[in-house]
Parts: structure tokens; sequence; C-alpha cells
């Protein structure tokens, strides 16, 4: 019994780490109010964004059962970026976590106990993770397989309540694109998926390769499934025009379907959502630190016990007394970061172009690198955009630029 | 577990801190007399609720005008001074 549980979240895993991200409220909003501009022409718009990340799935799993990410960006593209993709999930760690978390707070506060602080629920939340973080690592990685089984879970309940339930709207079949940049915007829904690749180190190593076979392109595949069957209940189901001037179309679609079951059921699959984004990226930064200091681009003291799950939360609690969550530069900075992350999918992309020139690479990175191009020059307030962008980009260079400058002079 | 318990107390204090800080210096008024108010249309009610806090809220009051606390100077000549104000946040 215990084994087979074992072989149960050891298949589990990766594919809830890569699905938290994805399921966070956040891209949930994103999702409704995306569908909600662009009506079924949006269906079509996530196909595409899925099929460059079934690309971007397929090099990750292949950089990871070969080398790994470090050893990798540091064979094919230098010293320079290595420590990119670490950092912008630091970021995203820090800056997503507190906006969802704060977003949590808010939820539980109106949809469940009116008496709860939203704050304080936050904070609880928090606690929580924190509390999960300070035991062993494997207690992280089965709250992670719970977290995403139950937003998954309440996820099918809405949308299979949508399917079965006559739809009451009538959408005009295809809408009109505003602006180009919205063509890229699916991309953003698929951001965190390589967080399931950092399983495979905790499954066995890279000899266990042949286990991870395809599990990402799976997850990719099942999540644009959910996404795609959320979207065309939605539609179906809430004026377009409502979808887009909420900025909780998840919610307003859910009471629609179900009423206040619907919204006590989108509560939990925002509550839960937000556990599985957090703890994911809590998981992958505690891996991705442990994993570069064993290439000594990070100092011993960092691996320790406690160190980065601590460090995490302070800046989240700090952050959010700082009441950062209340400032409308928490949207941009989450944006930027999320712009740095697919950059660097665009650059992976590339990374594999150095070797092998390939008709799927280059695709995938040129839209990839295109999409954050418009992405970056479109949205409410592009000059603060850009210089968080650049921020961000700068710090996760930064650091790689200093390692190149010491290299070189030890090796001078 | 002991770990665990040490930063629950902590956490819990906060939580208790949070939701009580600051609020007693505030006038408050009860929904009723609001309601009221707005039926009588003498209420100005303005939501100072600003990033998150206004948008991860299902709730937002009918005809509330949207004021950023930082941009009091931009927005304080807007409304008549002759009305009452309300102002709610998160």
């Amino acid at each position: 019994m215990g084994t087979k549980a074992n072989t149960f979240f050891t298949k589990a895993i990766p594919i809830a780490w890569a699905m938290g991200i994805m399921l966070s409220p956040d891209t949930l909003a994103l999702l409704g109010n995306f569908v909600g501009k662009t009506g079924w022409t949006g269906l079509c718009l996530i196909l595409g964004s899925m099929v460059i990340f079934f690309i971007h799935a397929a090099n990750y799993q292949i950089l990871n059962q070969k080398i790994g990410e470090t050893d990798f960006l540091m064979s094919r593209l230098g010293q320079l970026v290595v420590y990119l993709p670490g950092s912008t999930r630091g970021f995203a760690a820090i800056f997503l976590s507190t906006g969802i978390l704060v977003s949590s707070g808010f939820v539980f506060n109106e949809v469940f106990f009116h008496w709860f602080p939203n704050f304080g629920f936050a904070i609880l939340l928090l606690g929580i993770l924190l509390g999960i973080h300070l035991t062993d690592i494997s207690i992280g990685f089965k709250a992670q397989v719970i977290f995403v089984a139950l937003t998954v879970a309440g996820l099918l309940i809405l949308i299979l309540t949508g399917i079965f339930t006559p739809g009451t709207q009538a959408v005009p079949p295809w809408l009109l694109i505003p602006d180009r940049s919205i063509l890229f915007f699916g991309l953003f829904l698929w951001v965190g998926f390589d967080l399931g690749t950092f399983a495979l180190d905790q499954n066995g190593g890279r000899s266990g390769k042949k286990k991870m076979t395809g599990t990402l392109v799976w997850t990719i595949g099942g999540t644009g499934v959910l996404f795609l069957l959320w979207a065309m209940v939605s539609i179906q189901h809430v004026p377009l025009v409502k979808l887009v001037s909420t900025s909780l179309p998840h919610l307003k679609t859910a009471r629609y379907l179900l009423g206040d079951t619907g919204r006590w059921i989108m509560g939990g699959i925002i509550i839960f959502g937000t556990l599985g984004a957090v703890n994911g990226l809590f998981l992958a930064c505690r891996v991705n630190a442990d994993e570069m200091t064993g290439h000594g681009l990070l100092p011993q003291w960092i691996k320790k016990q406690g160190v980065v799950p601590i460090f995490l939360a302070l800046a989240i609690g700090l952050m959010m007394a700082k009441g950062m969550a209340g400032s409308d530069k928490l949207e941009i900075w989450i944006r930027a970061i999320f712009l740095v992350w697919l950059f660097s999918y665009g650059l992976i992309s590339l990374g594999f172009l150095t070797r092998q020139v390939s008709l799927a690479n280059l695709t995938a990175s040129i839209i990839t690198l295109t999409g954050v191009c418009f992405l970056l020059l479109s949205g409410e307030d592009r000059s603060l955009q850009l210089i968080c962008f650049c921020l961000t980009l700068g710090a996760g260079l930064l650091p790689g630029l200093v390692f190149t400058w010491k290299s070189s002079r030890q090796k001078g | 577990m002991k770990k665990f318990l040490f930063l629950l107390i902590p956490f819990t204090a906060m939580l208790i801190f949070s939701s009580y800080s600051g609020a007693s210096s505030v006038s408050v008024i009860t929904k009723e007399t609001l309601k009221k108010w707005m039926d009588k249309g003498e209420v100005t009610i303005l939501d100072a609720r600003q990033g998150r806090d206004w948008g991860s809220s299902e709730f937002k009051i009918k005809d509330a005008h949207r004021a950023d606390p930082g941009q009091f100077m931009a927005w304080k000549d807007k409304y008549p001074k002759n009305q009452k104000m309300v102002l709610y946040c998160a």
C-alpha cells in the first residue's frame, strides 16, 4: 500500500509541480480576460501557444535528461546567463506569491467568512507554507500534489457543469484582434511549466530519465485541454463584455454556472491554486539553489535547511506589510517578471539551435522572443514595465557577469 | 513540528494585529446608514482601494468613484464639498 502511494506521488510530482503556476488564480484571470477580448479566436490562439510550448517542454525534458539546466546554459550560452532562470524564479516567488496570497485572502473573506481578516488569511497561508518547508522536502512535494489535485478537481466540476448546462450567451463566431500584442498573449498561460523538470533530480537523478519521457509534454497537453474547456464554458455562459470588464472573470463564470455553490467551488480553486503556485515556487527555489550551490555558483550556506524558504517568506511578508499588493506597480512587476521568464524560454530554444538547427526550435524561439517584444511594448504603463523588465533581466545577468569576470581573472 | 509551532505563534500574532491596527482612529458608519444616505442621494462614495485590494475584491459599491489616495491633489476638487463623503478601503 505504502509502495503504491509512493509510486503514485513519484509520478504525480513533476505533473503537479509543472501545473502549479499554470493553474494559479492569476493565470485563470488572465485566461478569462483574454477570451473575453477575443471570443472563439482566443481558443485558436491558445492552441497556437500550446504548440509552441510543446516544443519548449520537449527542450526542457531533453536538457534535464542530459545535463541539467545549469550545465546546459553554461555550455551552450555561456556563464553570463547561468543565473537568469533561477533569479527569475526567485523574483516570481516573491512578487507573484505576494499578489496571489493577498488575492486568496480577499476570496476567503468575501466568499467564505466575512469576519476573517483578508490580510490575516494571506499571512496564515504564508505561515502554513513556511511550516511545510521547514520540514522534510518530501512533505512539500506531497503537499504540491494535493494542492494541484484539488484545484484540478474543482475546475473539472465547474467545467462539466458548464458543458452539461446549455450555454446562454450568443457569441459572435470570430472576434477581431484588438491589437497585435494580443496574438502573443496566450504565451503567458504556460509560464512556470519548467518547474516540473526539477522533479527529475528528486526522482533518482538523471539515471531515471526514461521515467520522465513525455511527462512535461503531456502536462502541457492536459493543462491545455483544461484551459480550452474552461475558456469555452466561460464564453458560452458569460457575456464577453463582463469577462473583459472584471478582474475576477473566473469567479464570475463560476457564479453564472452554479450561483453561490459555484463561488464556493471557485473560492476553493483560488485558495488551492495559490497554495500550488507558491509551494511550487518555494520548492523550485530550494532545488534550484541546491543545484547552483553544487556548481559553486552560490555560497554553501544557502543550501542549509530553511534558509531559502525563510528568506522568501520574510520578503513576501515585508511586501505585504508595506502594502505592495495595494499598488498597481505589483501587477507591472509580475508581468515584467513573466516576460523575462518567457525570454529565458526563448534563450533555451536558441541554445538548442547552437548545436543543431531544427525548424521546431527556430519557430519556438522566434515566436517567443517576438512575443516578448510585442508584449513588452503593450500594456498600461509601458515605460515602467520596460524598467521592471530591464531590472529583472539585469539582476539575472549581473551575477553571471561577475562570475565570468572572476573566472577569467582566475584563468589569467 | 516544534519549529512549525515556533513560527506559527508570531504569524498568528501578526494576523491578529493586522486585523485591528489603525481601525480605532477612523470614524465608521454602518451599512444601514450608508444605504439611507445613498437612497437620499446625499453622499459621494469613494473607493480608495488600489491594485489587488481593488482587483481581488468581488464587491464594489454601486456608484462609488475610484480615488487613489496617492493622487489626492488630483481629485480633491472633483467632488461636491457640500455633500457627505464616505471613503472605503480594504
